[in-house]
């Protein structure tokens, strides 16, 4: 009995103990790391603050993307629009009535189409 | 007719030569069994990478006189004494403490050139004997010595470290409490074990116990160091409730929580640095083998092979180690340790004590990580989901799929998949440490 009771005890203090330690000096490392990174990182994002005011200053000689950027998220919602209108149409075909398209209105689902791409990407392996 | 008596004769010895004639009816149980578990594995799609090698195991290991697991034998051959110190002109006793075995049979074969005999020399006190081989061993019997030796269970953790992303877990360091919490199944089992009438001697149930750290490799080193003796069920038993983890924990699990602490929505991870991660095998390997030097083997490989794939630098021994190496052990380790699950020392009342305490190990660990879980619910103010207290069990990754699904259906819009793999590879390091705990304590 007395055996039973010495190997229970010590496994479980060992355990938990190791785990603990491991949990401190995980946490501390954890916190040294990213406070070392951060600093650096302030830096660096300071270093380019200090790139994009010069920049400012020069004389603009290239074309702006912006216009083109704006042309290519329109283009996307046509194409977005042109799919809809199809699987409707398919299904009007399809059962003998005709529809109209009012409004095309995005659905949320509580979490950006980032977010999930994230999770998914994120989670595939398992 | 005498053509007749003779094809008579010859087809009655062909039966009494082979297997059929044996009346050996626990290996007919157990080719039975293994046709359950290759059924399991093929269909069911059960553990099958490891599953079917083992039921193959079996299924070979029990077919009368196939003989794939037999150990070698040797016959001791009486050396000539007075001849060999007559030649070496020494007494029998300088012969033994000054003279190799090499030069002993070079001496020898001098006085008999024709019939050298070229074998390791046995001592039994001041006699020598050539220890020569009359039969090789079986196949099995070869590959096995992989088992016995604890070769493979760390190689396969060297796999493991290839593939596990200890990210969740740096990222929440408290999740080695809940990887420690869930190894609470192997300690009240090993009391069970005890308390079962001295079925079992403290090693034994120790190496019972240890299914309870739901993780294969560190079953079969623990009972490879052990309980050599009991590898076969406690094998099976441990992969085959791995198997079982998503029929197993669910219950558990919801019977123990509420739906209202099942549903917590919990904070998102933050990102680890890549610097974090490569220093993380270094220190634990560090700091576990520091304090438990019988877990290094198997945590020692564990991280070598996470640092393989964090440093980024080995890309090479990366995949070959979760790929290529990880197989090779994987067929070797689950066809030798289905080997051992012989009809005649499987089939025993003590089996079935290993499977229902290893049962129970499974779901007491499942419970006592739940409940560390539901003391951390209430420590944080609801900021943590008990459910993933649950895959501390280790099972990696299996244990924390089931976290996810049970916290989905309480609320589909939750993912607690990544929250988990913070104690499911916690309990990984944790089994492992167990399993140094109890080899020092009982090895």
């Amino acid at each position: 009995m007395g055996d039973i009771a010495t190997v229970t005890l010590t496994g479980l203090v060992v355990v938990f103990a190791v785990l603990i330690l491991l949990t401190f000096i995980i946490w501390i490392y954890g916190k040294t790391i990213n406070k070392a990174q951060s600093g650096s990182n302030n830096k660096k994002k300071a270093a380019g603050n200090e790139t994009v005011n010069i920049s400012k200053n020069v004389p603009n000689s290239s074309p702006t993307i912006i216009p083109s950027a704006v042309n290519t998220q329109q283009e996307d919602m046509d194409e977005i629009i042109a799919v809809i209108a199809s699987a409707v149409a398919s299904l009007g075909a399809s059962n003998g009535k005709t529809y109209s398209i009012r409004k095309i209105r995005r659905v949320g689902t509580g979490r950006s189409i980032w977010g999930m791409a994230g999770i998914m990407e994120n989670t595939r392996p398992f | 007719m005498g053509i007749f008596e003779g094809f008579g004769q010859a087809i009655t010895e062909l039966i009494n030569t082979s297997g059929l004639s044996l009346d050996y009816w626990q290996n007919y149980v157990m080719i039975g069994i293994s046709c359950i578990l290759l059924y399991l594995a093929i269909a069911k799609k059960f553990e099958p990478l490891l599953l079917l090698p083992i039921a193959f195991g079996m299924l070979l290991a029990n077919l009368p006189l196939a003989g794939i697991m037999d150990v070698p034998k040797n016959e001791l051959i009486p050396i000539p004494v007075d001849e060999l110190c007559n030649a070496a002109n020494m007494s029998i006793e300088e012969i033994k403490n000054n003279l190799s075995a090499t030069q002993i049979n070079d001496i020898l074969a001098a006085l008999h050139p024709e019939e050298s005999h070229n074998y390791p020399i046995v001592w039994q006190g001041l006699v020598p004997y050539w220890n020569q081989p009359v039969q090789t061993g079986g196949l099995f019997y070869y590959l096995y010595q992989g088992v016995k030796l604890g070769i493979y269970p760390p190689l396969i953790f060297l796999g493991i470290g290839c593939m596990t992303d200890f990210g969740p877990l740096i990222a929440n360091p408290k999740s080695f409490l809940l990887g420690a919490a869930a190894q609470l199944g192997i300690f009240t089992t090993f009391i069970g074990a005890k308390l079962m009438g001295g079925m079992f001697t403290s090693a034994q149930a120790a190496s019972i116990a240890i299914i309870g750290g739901a993780d294969g490799p560190t079953a079969i080193y623990v009972t490879s160091k052990l309980a050599p003796e009991l590898l076969g069920p406690i094998a099976v038993a441990a992969y085959s409730y791995m198997a079982l983890v998503p029929i197993i924990q669910p219950p558990i699990m919801k019977l123990l929580t509420t739906k209202k602490e099942r549903s917590v929505v919990m904070k998102q991870l933050r990102t680890v640095s890549k610097l974090e991660k490569i220093l993380f095998p270094i220190i634990v390997t560090i700091i576990v083998s520091l304090l438990l030097p019988s877990a290094a083997p198997l945590v020692g490989m564990l991280m070598l092979g996470n640092l393989f794939r964090e440093s980024g630098v080995v890309d090479r021994l990366n995949k070959t180690a979760q790929n290529e190496l990880m197989n090779i052990i994987t067929i070797f380790l689950g066809i030798t340790v289905g080997a051992t699950a012989n009809g005649q020392t499987f089939l025993k009342l003590q089996t079935l004590g290993i499977i229902a305490l290893g049962l129970a190990a499974f779901m007491v660990g499942t419970a006592g990580g739940v409940l560390f879980g539901k003391l951390m619910y209430v420590a944080t103010k609801g900021q943590v989901n008990p459910l993933i207290g649950s895959a501390g069990v280790s099972a990696v990754p299996m244990a924390a799929r089931v976290s996810q699904k049970v916290g989905q259906q309480a609320n589909p819009a939750n993912f607690l998949l990544m929250h988990a793999m913070g104690p499911n590879v916690a309990g990984v390091i944790g089994s492992a440490v167990a399993a140094g705990v109890l080899i020092a304590i009982l090895g």
